[in-house]
């Protein structure tokens, strides 16, 4: 991922001039429609893209999802501080809401007698090789989120997926940064269990050094 | 052992900037030789990095923000921000079965098979009763004033065959069922052979019949009502009906669906159908834009350039940036490389950390 996707400096300096998505954020907490509409106009392209890492492209509720990240932005505006620029601070509602939508996903299919998922529907065309594998291990990581708690699930999304440093997860999350560490490591090791459980999943994602 | 030597992320971080120490890199390397976690994250890591690197995916996003802008904050009365609550997220263990109100319902798949099962079984309904009702209405409640009934043999077909209209979508076709067979046996044995699909609608269809008239004997007479001198509309072959106009927001998901099956045909055609026959419509500009993604990559970069104008000329922001990618690829397709640098520019200028930022500069670097 590039710096240029995800710029490192999250937070705020004080002596720096509020940026334009600053501005806007403040004019939106307001009330001001138009700066809200511009805003989540600035915001929604990187939201959309963070719910489909989270849920996968091809899940039944993307869009409604993503509808919900955005109507939930709009909604903590009022309580949006300026700490970091809104872009993150709409990713990390976006990363929320689709873990947690992503958890609802297991829990109503689990009621059901078939275990099939939408996404694993969805296109039925072989992939090759390295492309299945990748896909495998995202699914993997997925349908992990869905199954630790909340605070490892954001901070491994953020990590895993959004390619977050520590730091940044710190920021994001509004955590000191070896709770973020504390939590990794306790993601980490579910994901451990969960590959040691199963050596030919190991062995068909070929985990490589 | 301290935590970071259990799982060194910073290490991972270092290594992501290019900044890892030999002895660093020679620790990392240790550490994932034996960390299947860790080698997992790395490796996870640069998986979805290229998701992040890809383009957008194609959803309405003026739609999105239209459905939020409903739920803007009122200008507040007060200034105590800190008494509005703050953003918790959602709940895993929210009631997640209730959509929120803003939001589009978008039935599963299995739901919305039930759905066009019931409507097929409605449709179904709707005929086979419609047919069998104008032949038991008179029976039951006599015929009209002053118009005496036909009584004709059984085996006397009806002189008054209205055609009805084909039932609409797959609903299997439902044969008339003329009133003489109707008074031979009973109306669940007389009910045409059906394919196997339609058989549910028939069995909802047989069981909503209204309360028919007692069977009479195969042999017995029947009462049929005289003919019917129906108006010249009614008895003239009937024209096709026009199928009723499809709405831009279902072509748009039928487009949206046929494109992400790989369709690319079929997505043309509906984008291009929402585009002639709505072309004022929410769904319009991010029709344009997706419909000139297809043309760009289906080598027709003139009318690309054109659907991309028009996204741009719209003043709508929510994929302006991949409208101006888009833009500035069909004219380097096209070989318009003045055009193409000044749309690379421009598109650096309004969105300096844009994904397609590598792109352009090697466009613009180029020559």
């Amino acid at each position: 991922m590039s710096d240029a996707d995800f710029p490192r400096s999250m937070a705020v300096e004080p002596e720096v001039a509020p940026s334009p998505a600053m501005q806007l954020a403040a004019q939106a907490a307001k009330g001001d429609v138009a700066a809200t509409r511009r805003l989540l106009e600035a915001v929604a392209p990187r939201m959309m893209r963070v719910v489909q890492m989270v849920l996968g492209g091809a899940h039944a509720d993307l869009d409604d999802v993503v509808q919900q990240s955005l109507i939930a932005l709009v909604q903590a505006l009022p309580s949006f501080r300026g700490e970091c620029e809104p872009v993150h601070y709409g990713t990390r509602i976006a990363v929320r809401t689709a873990v947690a939508a992503r958890k609802r996903t297991r829990l109503q299919w689990s009621r059901r007698d078939d275990e099939a998922e939408t996404e694993t529907l969805a296109d039925p065309r072989p992939l090759p090789l390295d492309a299945a594998r990748a896909e495998r291990r995202k699914m993997l990581l997925r349908d992990l989120l869905a199954d630790i708690p909340d605070e490892q699930a954001d901070s491994m999304a953020m990590r895993f997926m959004l390619g977050w440093s520590l730091e940044e997860v710190a920021v994001a999350t509004g955590a000191p940064v070896n709770t973020v560490r504390s939590r990794l490591r306790l993601a980490k090791e579910a994901l451990r269990r969960r590959i040691e459980a199963d050596p030919a999943l190991a062995d068909e994602l070929e985990v490589q050094s | 052992m301290s935590i970071a030597e259990l799982h060194p992320e910073d290490l991972l971080d270092r290594e992501e900037s290019g900044t890892l120490t030999p002895a660093e890199e020679d620790l990392l390397r240790a550490h994932l030789a034996h960390c299947a976690a860790c080698r997992m994250e790395r490796t996870l890591r640069a998986d979805f990095a290229a998701d992040l690197d890809a383009e957008l995916p194609l959803h309405d996003g003026a739609l999105f923000v239209t459905g939020a802008l409903k739920h803007a904050p009122a200008a507040p009365t007060t200034g105590d921000r800190e008494s509005r609550p703050s953003f918790e997220g959602p709940a895993a263990n929210d009631d997640a079965s209730a959509p929120h109100p803003a939001l589009p319902v978008k039935r599963p798949a299995r739901r919305r098979l039930a759905a066009l099962i019931l409507i097929a079984a409605t449709l179904t309904f709707a005929t086979g009763a419609a047919a069998r009702w104008s032949g038991v209405l008179p029976s039951v409640f006599g015929s009209p004033a002053g118009v005496e009934p036909v009584v004709v043999p059984a085996n006397v077909p009806s002189p008054v065959e209205v055609p009805r209209p084909a039932p609409h979508g797959n609903a299997a076709p439902v044969e008339s069922t003329p009133a003489v067979e109707a008074s031979a046996t009973p109306a669940e044995a007389v009910l045409p052979a059906t394919p196997k699909s339609a058989a549910t609608a028939h069995a909802v269809a047989v069981r909503a019949t209204p309360p028919k008239e007692p069977t009479p004997s195969p042999d017995a007479p029947v009462v049929v009502p005289p003919p019917v001198v129906a108006p010249a509309a009614t008895v003239a072959p009937q024209v096709a009906e026009p199928a009723p106009e499809r709405s831009p927001s279902s072509l748009f998901a039928d487009a949206t669906d046929a494109r992400r099956r790989g369709d690319r045909a079929a997505a043309m055609r509906l984008y291009g159908d929402l585009l002639n026959k709505h072309p004022n419509a929410a769904e319009a500009n991010a029709t344009r834009l997706a419909l000139g993604r297809l043309a760009l990559d289906s080598g027709d970069s003139g009318r690309a350039l054109g659907l991309f104008d028009q996204y741009l000329g719209s003043g709508e922001g929510t994929l302006r940036e991949e409208a101006m990618a888009g833009r500035a690829r069909a004219l380097q397709n096209l070989g318009r490389e003045t055009e193409e640098r000044a749309a690379w520019n421009t598109l650096l200028q309004s969105y300096p950390q844009t994904i397609h930022r590598e792109r352009a500069t090697a466009r613009l670097e180029h020559r």
